[in-house]
């Protein structure tokens, strides 16, 4: 009895409502790549819906044009085996081609706009960038890329989270 | 209800049961509302908090491939930009996104411990009586020797919790009436096991009474198994225990009452034979030699007392018996006082004064007041001094007669002690010519009419007080 009365006591002393709290740790923090610490190759794939990064190891840095074309050609055995597929079309032989000395930088996409979801649009945006972003060619990630497909221009695009 | 039968009623077993029930129900009840309540609480908040800063995260790792170091302030924007909800971007404390909360509403403790930290930190807040949830990212990047360390961009968001406040807010009330529900069915739940328990000792109370009151037949039927049935079950033990034992006393006290009528009816006959020798004896005394004389004198009052021992041995026999018989007629007070007086030679004079109003009529028994009045007025002039007053009158629907002596009185401890059987009011006088039995006797008759004798001191005398019913009624005859 006594025992249940402390413990009745505690719980009207948590109080009602929603107390203030000191400042508490959750998880560890989001780590941004290092140029310097290697040159890595970031692709942007899609797992359930959602456009997510993939760092492949590189013994060099790659052009933004190799990034794309290796992105073209869809998620390798251990990417595929975690559930990460690609919504950009077969590349059936085309290739993509990029322009980075405009401001801003243009991506020719071998493909109609029809072909493209907002998606793979958004994968193609997110990789292009990352890929300038370790080449260090283009500073500005908050401008975007234009990019232009067989049938009209779209952007320039910056990459999308959600 | 007055405050003493308020408090005697509080006392009661039924009101200690009920309030007992109800506390426990309620700490019960209110300790689980109270356990849910916070279960609930902390999910629903964990919920909120982490929901935002997971997604968060998540949207942070997508969007920092792109980002180079030091961001320019377009980054910066495109960077709070990608991140849902009301975000802010940070680079190095003193660069920020141009969209986003006001970073001074931010708490300082909290961004000091976000600026040199490889972890997420939340803190909650009261900001004037509004919750208010504060999550901090840091931003680390790893060297090229392996160290991690911050890389000075920061997030940071603000997520008002008023819509949880309430939803929590609703679930205390919702907490609060349950366990107020549980109230009325603990109240009645207490209610009727109190009833369960009070009945039996109820009937075990009015058992007891009755016992006490002399009916020692009474039982009560045991039901169940319980500490409560094991009580009656005692109770019926003890007033049968009780029965056997009252019923062997009151049988050996009949026996020996018997003995005592069988003896002295037996006593009767010889008596007789002897009453008629000594009588013989009395009238021939003057011719028998002095010494003789004296002897058959001795034998004679002897007998006459001994005589007179069984006659009222027989009498008090009947009385116990329960045998003793009213003859009632109508008599006129008065004149039967005297005649008893006169019959035994006691004539009013100096020694006794008599005060007997004429035409007081009464439904008596002649016989027995004539013995009454022998007894009194005799005790008064054997034990009490001159003059002994016979007041006789009519007090409601009794007739009173007082007999008071002029002697010594009665020694207070002796006042109710004297209408006990063969008891003597003066120790030193150990042979009267009394049975001892005179008082007794006088008192079974008065009672027997539905009366009674009271015994007084008056300061110069004693006082011995017969009340009787004028008008005996019929149906207190035994």
């Amino acid at each position: 009895m006594k025992r249940f009365l402390v413990f009745a006591v505690l719980l009207l002393a948590g109080g009602c409502g929603i107390q203030p709290t000191p400042v508490i740790p959750l998880g560890p923090a989001p780590t941004i790549p290092n140029p310097a610490s290697g040159p890595n190759l970031t692709l942007y794939f899609v797992s359930q819906g959602r456009v997510v990064p993939s760092t492949r190891v590189t013994g060099t840095a790659l052009k933004p044009t190799d990034a794309l074309n290796l992105l073209l050609k869809g998620p390798n055995q251990s990417e595929f085996s975690q559930g990460i597929y690609t919504e950009l079309p077969t590349p059936n032989g085309k290739s993509i081609d990029v322009d980075d000395r405009t401001v801003p930088v243009q991506v020719f996409v071998p493909f109609s706009q029809k072909e493209l979801t907002d998606v793979a649009i958004n994968q193609l945006a997110c990789t292009s960038i990352a890929a300038l972003a370790t080449s260090s060619r283009v500073p500005d990630s908050g401008l975007g890329v234009v990019l232009t497909m067989t049938d009209g221009k779209l952007g320039p695009r910056p990459c999308q989270t959600f | 209800m007055s405050p003493l039968r308020l408090r005697s009623w509080l006392s009661g077993l039924r009101p200690r049961l009920v309030a007992s029930f109800a506390v426990v129900t309620i700490l019960a009840a209110g300790a689980a509302a109270a356990a849910g309540y916070s279960i609930a609480r902390t999910t629903i908040l964990k919920g909120v908090q982490d929901q935002t800063v997971l997604q968060l995260r998540d949207q942070i790792n997508i969007y920092l491939p792109t980002m180079t170091l030091p961001p320019s302030q377009a980054a910066l924007d495109g960077f709070a930009r990608s991140l849902t909800g009301d975000v802010v971007a940070v680079y190095q404390g003193a660069s920020r996104s141009r969209t986003g909360i006001d970073l001074t509403s931010v708490p300082a403790q909290l961004r000091r411990e976000v600026a040199t930290s490889d972890r997420m930190r939340f803190m909650r807040v009261d900001e004037g009586g509004t919750p208010v949830f504060y999550a901090g990212i840091p931003i680390v990047m790893q060297g090229a020797d392996g160290v991690v360390k911050p890389s000075g961009l920061e997030v940071y968001t603000r997520v008002s919790l008023t819509s949880q406040q309430a939803a929590i807010d609703e679930l205390a009330t919702w907490a609060w009436r349950t366990a107020a529900l549980a109230l009325p069915f603990a109240v009645a739940l207490a209610l009727l096991a109190a009833r369960q328990v009070l009945r039996p000792v109820r009937a075990l109370n009015t058992a007891a009474g009755q016992l006490g009151r002399g009916r020692l037949d009474v039982r009560l039927q045991v039901k169940g198994s319980d500490e409560l049935a094991q009580l009656v079950t005692t109770f019926n033990n003890t007033a049968a225990e009780l029965e056997r034992t009252v019923g062997t006393l009151q049988s050996m006290e009949a026996d020996a009452r018997r003995f005592v009528a069988d003896v002295s009816h037996e006593l009767r006959t010889p008596l007789a034979a002897m009453n008629a020798v000594t009588d013989v004896l009395d009238e021939d005394a003057g011719q028998l030699p002095p010494d003789t004389a004296v002897a058959a004198r001795l034998v004679s009052s002897e007998t006459r007392r001994l005589t007179r021992l069984v006659q009222d041995l027989v009498e008090i026999s009947r009385f116990d018996a329960g045998r003793a018989e009213l003859r009632l007629e109508e008599v006129d007070l008065a004149t039967a006082i005297t005649d008893s007086l006169t019959a035994r030679g006691w004539t009013p004079g100096v020694d006794l004064r008599t005060e007997l109003p004429p035409g007081i009529f009464a439904t008596l028994d002649r016989r027995r007041l004539d013995l009454v009045v022998a007894n009194l007025v005799g005790n008064a002039l054997r034990h009490g001094a001159p003059p002994v007053e016979v007041r006789l009158r009519v007090e409601g629907g009794d007739i009173v007669l007082e007999v008071t002596d002029h002697g010594p009185g009665i020694r207070e401890d002796m006042l109710t002690q004297v209408f006990d059987r063969f008891t003597k009011a003066d120790t030193a006088r150990a042979r009267s010519e009394g049975s001892g039995l005179g008082l007794s006797l006088a008192r079974e008759n008065a009672r027997l009419h539905g009366g009674d004798i009271l015994a007084a001191n008056t300061g110069s005398g004693a006082r011995f007080t017969l009340r009787l019913p004028r008008y005996h009624r019929i149906k207190e005859l035994r």
